[in-house]
């Protein structure tokens, strides 16, 4: 054992020196190349999940919340939604949340315009009526408003357009029909299928017209004015049109205060199972289905973001096979230029593991001190900075994606390469003759 | 100096080379003796196989036959872990070309035995500054090697060569590549070290003057010892 000690202790005095001693030019060139092999790998993943990261994010900030409460299936709304939310304003662990009622709408600009069916500009989708401030407090959107504004409370005749309602904002314009010159202050007409009240309309409001529309049984139509263009990536919320869920309720003849989603925003730290389980136990998996926002997610957005991974890990390997060749080329050129000097230490006594184990605490400063500046790059310049501003992306705001037990874990992974890396290449010189290495034989 | 055992006995080794399907002999069978703290010279023509005869006698070298004994103990058939033990307690080197490691100090190239050998770091730092007070080097213990002169660095070398207090010196002409005052500067720490300590040291050597310094002159010619 004390052999042993002595081995490890002189192969430690010998690799600080020979680090400490030699040029500080190529040193800080190697600890650089390490650097750039573990920001790759680290970075490179990260990226890839981080697109689909990205649109997970903007799914559960816009849309989802971390616990959403939408109707089952056989179920148009949210039953007992006026219990679910007198529940809901016991927790503690809630930030906030919103209700929305969502139905299907037709939505036509310029229909004065119109001279033949075929230039209507009109458009099918579905349209949410919500609290503004509600709203606006769990989801943000005011944030994703392209030009003009978000919804005010108590604003009845406004109306805020997702872009994947118009032309100027797709992509796919000609593929499908879309509304074209909205802008804010245009003035639109909604068609909801609304049920039949029994005293009537709804009461129109100023100049604007709430009637029954007389090619659609049941349907009700109003005109509203544009207040804002709301531009999401999240195609659910790109999607839809917003008005004052108070509004919305009116034109569907509804007044049982039941909706079709609760998004729910907790607090930091706060498992959504805390809310989740108490709603279960209180019996509203029978008016309503709750999920996380994991749970929530679309599947497509769920299979890519497997896919991502498995590309990510094997772009990280060759990641990790890089480093490795990488630090064994360094060494073996580190020990074939000392060649020499390895013999003349074997000659005065000194063990081969003793001159390997030199190597080894080598590589090992190469690549620690390398990985240690890439984690600072990463977790103090580069996370922060792409949180703070994603890199916009017509598919996604994509963010750099590095966990901590991920990245300690690559931190490990690059560590014991190091040590294979290290060690293997000063073994194949190590163990050369003796006598050749000091005369410089090539034998 | 009073000679007291046998040392060093080598019994008909031979060393052939081979390049390509052409064998060389260099050393012919080689019998010798070496007494403890004899200095013995090495000397004859180059190409006569001293150098070789040096290597194979301090384990730098496996000769082709015959049977070599250090202190006693059979080394020829010793692993190369056993041998490289055997090195660092009883031998001690000295090369033409001084042979230090670049990046360690001078101080710090002495330590290295001793450090192998399990000596804490401050006791093999004294054991260190009392060598190079030896050599009178010790004002330069933390110098580089580039940074001495080739006598310095030669001084160095044997200061390394015998901190650890092994049983003999193999030098391999160790004037060679010196000015004629660092020469005999060389030679007589070396002489010094064989009269006051006792130590036996094998030297290979071509010039006459520093071989006469020596107690026995050995003669190679040709693979063999011929005087």
């Amino acid at each position: 054992m004390k052999q042993f000690w002595n081995t490890i202790s002189l192969g430690f005095f010998l690799a600080i020196r020979q680090v400490a001693r030699s040029s500080r030019w190529a040193t800080g060139l190697i600890v650089f190349i390490m650097m750039l092999t573990f920001l790759n790998l680290v970075a490179t993943s990260g990226f890839l999940v981080g697109i689909i990261e990205g649109s997970s994010r903007a799914f559960k900030e816009q849309w989802t919340g971390d616990l959403m409460i939408v109707n089952r299936n056989e179920k148009q709304y949210v039953e007992h939604t006026s219990d679910i939310e007198g529940v809901l304003s016991s927790f503690p662990q809630i930030q906030s949340y919103t209700k929305r009622v969502v139905a299907g709408a037709k939505i036509e600009a310029n229909w004065w315009e119109k001279r033949k069916p075929e230039d209507a500009n009109i458009v099918s989708n579905q349209i949410a009526g919500v609290d503004p401030e509600k709203e606006d407090a769990t989801t943000h959107l005011s944030g994703e408003i392209a030009e003009g504004e978000w919804l005010k409370p108590g604003d009845a005749s406004g109306i805020v357009i997702g872009s994947g309602y118009l032309k100027e904002y797709s992509r796919v314009a000609d593929l499908v029909s879309l509304l074209h010159d909205v802008h804010p202050g245009t003035v639109v007409r909604v068609t909801v299928s609304g049920k039949k009240l029994a005293g009537g309309s709804p009461v129109p409001e100023d100049n604007m017209t709430a009637k029954e529309d007389l090619t659609t049984v049941g349907s009700v139509t109003k005109d509203f004015i544009v207040r804002g263009i709301l531009d999401s990536k999240v195609q659910f919320v790109a999607s839809r049109a917003y008005i004052l869920d108070s509004e919305l309720n009116k034109m569907l003849g509804k007044s049982d205060g039941d909706v079709s989603e609760i998004s729910i925003v907790i607090k930091q730290g706060v498992d959504p199972y805390d809310i989740k389980t108490p709603l279960i136990n209180n019996g509203f998996t029978e008016y309503a289905k709750i999920n996380t926002a994991d749970e929530g997610a679309p599947e497509f957005l769920v299979n890519i973001k497997l896919f991502f991974t498995i590309i990510g890990n094997i772009l990280g390997s060759v990641s990790v096979v890089v480093a490795l060749i990488t630090i064994f080329i360094i060494i073996y050129i580190n020990a074939l230029t000392r060649r020499r000097q390895i013999g003349i230490m074997k000659a005065v006594g000194v063990t081969e593991f003793a001159i390997e184990f030199s190597y080894i605490c080598q590589a090992l400063f190469y690549v620690l001190l390398g990985s240690a500046i890439a984690l600072v790059i990463i977790f103090v310049f580069l996370k922060p900075l792409i949180d703070a501003h994603p890199i916009d992306t017509p598919f996604s705001k994509i963010v750099l994606v590095a966990d901590p037990i991920s990245v300690a874990f690559k931190f490990l992974l690059v560590t014991v390469v190091s040590v294979f890396a290290g060690y293997f290449p000063a073994r194949f010189i190590v163990s050369t003759n003796t006598l050749n290495a000091i005369l410089g034989r090539n034998k | 100096m009073t000679h007291t055992s046998t040392i060093i006995d080598i019994q008909k080794i031979t060393k052939s080379f081979f390049d390509g399907d052409t064998e060389t002999h260099v050393l012919k069978g080689i019998d010798l003796t070496v007494n403890q703290g004899e200095f013995v010279a090495i000397m004859g023509r180059s190409g006569a196989g001293k150098s070789t005869l040096l290597y194979q006698m301090s384990l730098l070298d496996v000769p082709t036959s015959g049977s070599i004994h250090l202190n006693g103990r059979l080394v020829d058939t010793m692993s190369t872990p056993e041998k490289t033990k055997f090195r660092l307690h009883e031998l001690g080197y000295v090369f033409q070309d001084y042979s230090l490691l670049p990046e360690l100090t001078a101080i710090e190239n002495i330590m290295v035995p001793l450090l192998m050998q399990g000596i804490s770091q401050k006791n093999a730092k004294k054991r260190a500054e009392e060598v190079l007070t030896s050599v009178n080097l010790l004002h330069r213990k933390d110098n580089l090697p580039s940074e001495l002169s080739g006598g310095e660095q030669q001084r160095v070398s044997i200061a390394r060569a015998v901190t650890h207090r092994p049983k003999i010196i193999f030098a391999d002409e160790p004037t060679a590549n010196l000015d004629t005052f660092s020469s005999r500067l060389v030679m007589d720490i070396f002489k010094k070290l064989n009269n006051e300590d006792g130590l036996t040291i094998v030297m290979v050597t071509h010039e006459e003057d520093y071989g006469k310094m020596a107690d026995r002159i050995i003669k190679l010619s040709d693979g063999l010892v011929v005087r």
